[in-house]
């Protein structure tokens, strides 16, 4: 429980650094002009700011990764806490669609009017981070994950029914029958031989008809 | 699960959020100068 409870605590903050340098990192772009360029084998006209890049990146990946981790921490601590990695969507797209509102409302290089392009992009952003939140926003939702209740203890006195099983019957095994004893296959060439000799005792007259045919009959029905 | 329990994973997970905000802060002014 420990470990779950220092791990949930050190990948969400992973999480919270990646989205973190993804925002600042994005500002310090537009703040340029919104494009920049390193390395390659052309000199860039607008070189990115110092280490941006590097954060930028690392906030992608690494903010994935701790994601994946506070998911697997948080299942440890009981309750649902793992649902609220889906506020790291809204949280990112929200944060992101801010700038593209500031900066396209507030163009940094003075430019007259609004940057339309970087606000159409806000909008969609916003979009896409506002509609997963209305889940989240709704109290219920929000507080079943933040604070879990407790079981039913209604719930909890109840037996545990397998699905499938009606209500009131034994969950013990019927009990096994004996497999039934098929009586045994009568051997053709016994059957045979019994009535060549019965036949032959008619002949010699050891057998009269009745008998004969009494004889045979058991004969035959085995 | 306890009130106890309860309360201190929701304390753990605002100061995560914090922790997280401050400290990607400071490592950006840090990095970018």
């Amino acid at each position: 429980m420990i470990a779950g409870f220092v791990g949930s605590f050190l990948s969400l903050a992973g999480v919270t650094v990646g989205l973190t340098w993804l925002y600042l990192g994005m500002r310090s772009v537009m703040e340029i002009g919104g494009a920049c360029a390193d390395g390659g084998p052309y000199v860039s006209a607008q070189p990115c700011p110092d280490g941006v890049p590097l954060l930028m990146v690392g906030g992608i990946f690494g903010g994935l990764v701790c994601l994946g981790l506070f998911l697997w921490f948080s299942s440890r601590l009981g309750g649902s806490y793992g649902a609220l990695a889906g506020l790291a969507w809204p949280a990112l797209f929200l944060s992101l669609g801010w700038n593209f509102f500031e900066f396209g409302f507030d163009p940094p290089d003075g430019a007259d009017g609004p940057v339309w392009g970087w606000v159409f992009c806000g909008a969609l952003f916003a979009l896409m981070g506002g509609l997963p939140l209305l889940y989240f926003l709704k109290p219920s939702n929000l507080m079943g994950i933040l604070w879990p209740p407790d079981r039913d203890p209604a719930l909890a006195a109840t037996p545990y029914v397998p699905v499938g099983v009606p209500l009131g019957s034994s969950l013990e095994p019927p009990p096994q029958r004996p497999p039934a004893r098929r009586p045994p296959e009568p051997d053709v060439d016994e059957v045979v031989d019994q009535l060549e000799r019965l036949a032959q005792l008619h002949e010699r007259g050891a057998l009269d008809a009745e008998e004969f045919e009494r004889a045979k009959k058991a004969v035959l029905d085995g | 699960m306890g009130d106890a329990r309860r309360l201190a994973n929701l304390v753990m997970l605002v100061a995560a959020v914090a922790a997280g905000i401050v400290f990607g802060v400071w490592v950006f002014d840090s990095v970018t100068g």
